[in-house]
């Protein structure tokens, strides 16, 4: 099955892919804390965010139609939380308009504040999503337990990545299994109600639920005959070599830069 | 009991917890360097059986694996004697990538870094499968999943092997390829099994288990007989 969404990961050999994982994920978090820190009259600093995360995507070669598709992921629930910001803040009437009894007044300021949100949001997704389609996801969660996530957290996560596949997977089993016996006897019979359906989809669900009980039972046998006893043990990550570090300072002193610049100048 | 005996089992009887009777009054000795063939007929509680050897589950009766009885004190090291192997390798590979994995019984014996990570490879190529290290369980194909949870207990450089149907769902090429590496190790084996022909080819000695009692215990020619 094809289970995209949760492997956003493309492969390629590119010099963005080969780089360590924990360089990627320091610069994906200054570079939200920079974006936030951008003033909005500060446009042309956006603009500069922009080009870089696509030139980025340019070299990972990614592609840029699911660099930016993946983007507008996040647009909805942004919108959500910003449509308010228009008509609370005060400045210069631009508009106003009636929603039912109310008079909705929409100033320059609000409507500025509104076009910051949503800018900082999409480029702080944009920057994420460059993350997820040139990292795999296993290291990227590495790289969180290597910056101090604690490990049960993080256990956790791969736990649950691990096995999602196999959930799904069983899932659609028995959903194919169970079209494979929903036949009509002949033409004009009817099938069963609503509420018999929906019985049966409830079964589904609770059979799924106790065969994932069963496994997460026999997950933890072997782990306990392999010497686990409650605490976590990982692999150490190897050391980050000299020119990643380079590289990693480089990129966050360019981020440094251009906030300082933003600032001073707007 | 001779002294050469690394796996004992005396008297031991196990009920679930729902009152279901898996294991009654198993005697079983087993000698270094053999290679048992476990078999019986579904529910017959070779599974069961395999789970006492390290402990997982313990009940009436005696289990002692190269001298230690198996308890709560002992339990490290016994489990870092029997490597137990999953029937379905989706249950034994649970961490992100293979060579996790593999590190997991070692990191967890408390190694070293440094020989964690060349046990790891060692055991990697024990299995061929030297090449996969980065990729992550879910990708792999059944006969590489089955052949690295071989090498998530090889690691820990176990003298005693415990495998529960090795060779299940696996295509004949496969198959062969599983038994061919478990013939080439040193171990001591119990390996529970419905497939005769792939524990035949294995094993030197046959213990046939049925309604959780031992009805047989011998020669390739017996178990013939009770098929």
């Amino acid at each position: 099955m094809n289970l995209a969404l949760l492997d956003p990961y493309r492969k390629s050999d590119s010099s963005i892919h080969k780089l360590d994982s924990r360089i990627k994920l320091c610069f994906v978090l200054a570079f939200i804390v920079a974006v936030n820190m951008t003033p909005i009259q500060a446009w042309p600093a956006h603009l500069v965010y922009l080009l870089g995360l696509m030139g980025i995507g340019l070299m990972a070669r990614v592609g840029m139609v699911p660099f930016l598709a993946r983007s507008m992921v996040a647009l909805p629930f942004v919108l959500m939380a910003a449509l308010g910001v228009p008509w609370v803040h005060e400045g210069t009437r631009l508009m106003t308009v009636r929603v039912a009894s109310w008079r909705v007044v929409i100033t320059d300021a609000g409507l500025l504040r509104f076009a910051s949100v949503l800018a900082r949001s999409w480029l702080s997704v944009l920057a994420a999503v460059t993350l997820i389609l040139t990292t795999r996801f296993v290291n990227v969660v590495k790289a969180m337990r290597s910056l101090g996530v604690p490990p049960v957290l993080t256990s956790t996560i791969l736990l649950a990545h691990r096995y999602i596949h196999l959930l799904v997977d069983e899932a659609l089993r028995m959903m194919r299994a169970r079209e494979a016996r929903s036949a009509e006897p002949q033409e004009g019979a009817r099938g069963k109600s609503f509420l018999w359906r929906a019985r049966v989809t409830g079964g589904m669900i609770g059979a799924l639920f106790l065969r994932t009980y069963d496994r997460s039972e026999r997950i933890y046998y072997a782990m306990l005959a392999r010497g686990f006893c409650g605490e976590i043990r990982t692999l150490q990550d190897s050391p980050l070599s000299r020119a990643e570090l380079t590289i990693g300072g480089l990129a966050v002193a360019a981020l440094a830069a251009i906030v300082t610049l933003a600032n001073v100048y707007w | 009991m001779s002294t050469l005996d690394v796996v004992e089992l005396h008297g031991v009887s196990f009920c679930y917890p729902d009152g279901r009777r898996a294991l009654t009054d198993v005697t079983l000795n087993v000698a270094a360097g053999e290679k048992v063939g476990l078999v019986g007929p579904n529910g017959a509680g070779k599974s069961t059986l395999l789970l006492h050897l390290n402990g997982i589950l313990r009940s009436q009766g005696v289990v002692r694996i190269a001298g230690h009885e198996v308890t709560r004190r002992n339990l490290r090291i016994v489990r870092s004697m029997v490597g137990l192997v999953f029937q379905d390798p989706n249950d034994q590979l649970f961490s992100p990538t293979v060579r996790d994995d593999v590190a997991f019984g070692p990191l967890h014996m408390g190694l070293p870094g440094a020989e964690v990570l060349e046990r790891v490879d060692w055991a990697l190529e024990q299995v061929n499968m030297s090449e996969h290290g980065d990729r992550v369980p879910h990708h792999l194909s059944l006969g590489e999943k089955k052949r690295v949870a071989i090498a998530t207990v090889l690691s820990m450089k176990p003298p005693i092997l415990a495998l529960d149907e090795p060779s299940s769902g696996l295509d004949p090429g496969v198959r062969r390829t599983v038994l061919d590496l478990l013939r080439g190790l040193p171990q001591t084996m119990i390996i529970a099994s419905h497939d005769l022909g792939f524990v035949q080819e294995l094993c030197n000695r046959f213990v046939v288990l049925d309604k959780g009692h031992i009805v047989d215990n011998g020669s390739p020619e017996k178990l013939l007989a009770w098929v």
